[in-house]
This record gives C-alpha cells, sequence and structure tokens, in this order.
C-alpha cells in the first residue's frame, strides 16, 4: 500500500493557527487548563475559612444562652410576687388580718420583679449583649 | 469497635495520608457528613475542598485535607478516600498557601510545554509544506 501524498488541505490544516482562545484572566495565576478545577477548590477553602471564622465568632452556644437569660427574667418576674403573696397569706393566716398582707406584699413582690428585672435589662446592655 | 479510624487517601502517586483519627468531616454532594468510628458503611461523592481530621495520640487537633474532590468509601473503622490530588496542613491559611504555590509552579510547566508544543507545531507545518512542494514538482 502506497501512502497517499498529503492532500492540500491535510497541509494547509495545520498551517492555520488554531484560533486564539479568548484570554482568560489568569486569575491568581493558574495555568488556563486548571482554572476550573483550582478556582473551584479555592474558592471552596476560602468559603470554608470564611465559614469558620463565623463560626469561631459567634459564642458558643449563644442560643442557650439566650433561652437561660429569658427564663431567668420570667423567674425574676414571676418568683418576688408570687413569694410575696404566699408570705403574705401566711401572715393574714396568723394574724387574722384577711388579705391585707398578701395584697400589699403581691405588690411589693410586682414592684421588686420589675426593679429586678430593669436592673438585669441594664446590665445585659452594659455588657454589650 | 475500635475508637479511631483509619484514614487511607488514595492518589495516582499511591497511599499518601494513612492515620487514625477520631473524626472526619467531608464535603458531600448533600452537605457535609461527619464520620465517627463504627459508621455505617458508606460510599460517597466527595466535592472538590478540605477535609476536616481530628486526631488524638501523637499530634492530636485538628487539620485538614484539601482534595480535587473524588470518592469516600466509609467503613466502621476506616475511610478511604480515592482523588486525583490530596495535600495536607495544619490550617486552612497553610492549604490555600500550598494550593496557590503548588498552581503557580504548574503553571509555569504549562507555560513552558505550550512554548515547546507550537515549536513543534511550526517545525512540522514546515515540513509538510516543504513536502508538499517536492510532491508537486
Amino acid at each position: 500500500m502506497t501512502e497517499s501524498p498529503p492532500r492540500p488541505e491535510d497541509a494547509q490544516q495545520p498551517a492555520t493557527p488554531p484560533p486564539e482562545e479568548p484570554e482568560a484572566p489568569e486569575d491568581e495565576g493558574l495555568p488556563r487548563s486548571r482554572q476550573p478545577t483550582d478556582r473551584v477548590l479555592i474558592e471552596r477553602i476560602e468559603r470554608q475559612k470564611t465559614e469558620r471564622l463565623r463560626a469561631s465568632r459567634e459564642p458558643a452556644g449563644s442560643l442557650w444562652r439566650t433561652v437561660a437569660q429569658v427564663g431567668t427574667l420570667g423567674w425574676l418576674i414571676a418568683l418576688p410576687p408570687v413569694l410575696g403573696a404566699f408570705l403574705g397569706h401566711l401572715i393574714d393566716m396568723r394574724l387574722d388580718t384577711g388579705i391585707t398582707w398578701a395584697i400589699g406584699l403581691l405588690f411589693l413582690g410586682l414592684g421588686m420583679g420589675g426593679y429586678f428585672f430593669w436592673r438585669t435589662i441594664q446590665e445585659a446592655e452594659e455588657n454589650g449583649a | 469497635m475500635s475508637a479511631t479510624l483509619r484514614l487511607l487517601v488514595t492518589t495516582p502517586l499511591g497511599e499518601q495520608v494513612v492515620e487514625d483519627v477520631v473524626y472526619l468531616r467531608l464535603d458531600g454532594p448533600d452537605g457535609y457528613r461527619g464520620v465517627q468510628p463504627g459508621h455505617e458503611p458508606a460510599l460517597t461523592v466527595v466535592r472538590p475542598g478540605a477535609l476536616t481530621v481530628e486526631t488524638v495520640g501523637d499530634a492530636p487537633g485538628e487539620s485538614f485535607l484539601a482534595t480535587e474532590g473524588g470518592f469516600a468509601w466509609i467503613q466502621a473503622s476506616e475511610v478511604r478516600i480515592v482523588t486525583r490530588w490530596a495535600a495536607r496542613a495544619a490550617d486552612l491559611d497553610q492549604l490555600l498557601d500550598q494550593l496557590r504555590e503548588r498552581f503557580h509552579r504548574r503553571a509555569h510547566v504549562e507555560r513552558d510545554v505550550r512554548s515547546q508544543l507550537q515549536r513543534y507545531d511550526a517545525a512540522t507545518r514546515r515540513a509538510l509544506v516543504g513536502l508538499q512542494r517536492e510532491v508537486t514538482r
């Protein structure tokens, strides 16, 4: 079998330079052929780094801390009037004074609860919470 | 059940990382997946990025393993990562530095190869044109 001479179009084919790829921005000096994989890899790791930074900035268990704080506030408001009313009721029973002491101490408890609430909020604001 | 997982990272260059870990977090197609000793057998795709590895023993702590993506074959006492390339570092900044340095190096190599190929291409073209002239003469 004789080898056919290269046809002119074959010879011409490589003579025309391949269309130049549009100059891709050489991000971070990466080789063009590697850019898709490399860019994805670097971007992902940078994102992971950002996520970790954000996570470390957020105080651990902040949700539970908030829940605990809200719970504490609730107790601060609710307990003094209840204790006051209970104590007042006991005193009323002992002294046979109707509901005078119970009402009095209930309102005192409400006042104290309000004061404790206000003070806690002030402290939290001062601590930047 | 073993208290650690044997981590094996297989690349075309062979097994690159073999060590005992207590926790491994990998980025799968459905999000992050934490793997501890005794994990049910599973096979999952690993997306390109960094795996978090927790070790105990001589060098306890967290480290990172970058891969170009691949597969993870999880078993109760072993995790085998099959990937084309992997790199290890103690923190993500180090890992990013390693990646950039490696890619810059490869950029140079690729540029050299490309210019060499262009020279070969030009020589081939010259030879073909000469041959065509001889044939048509």
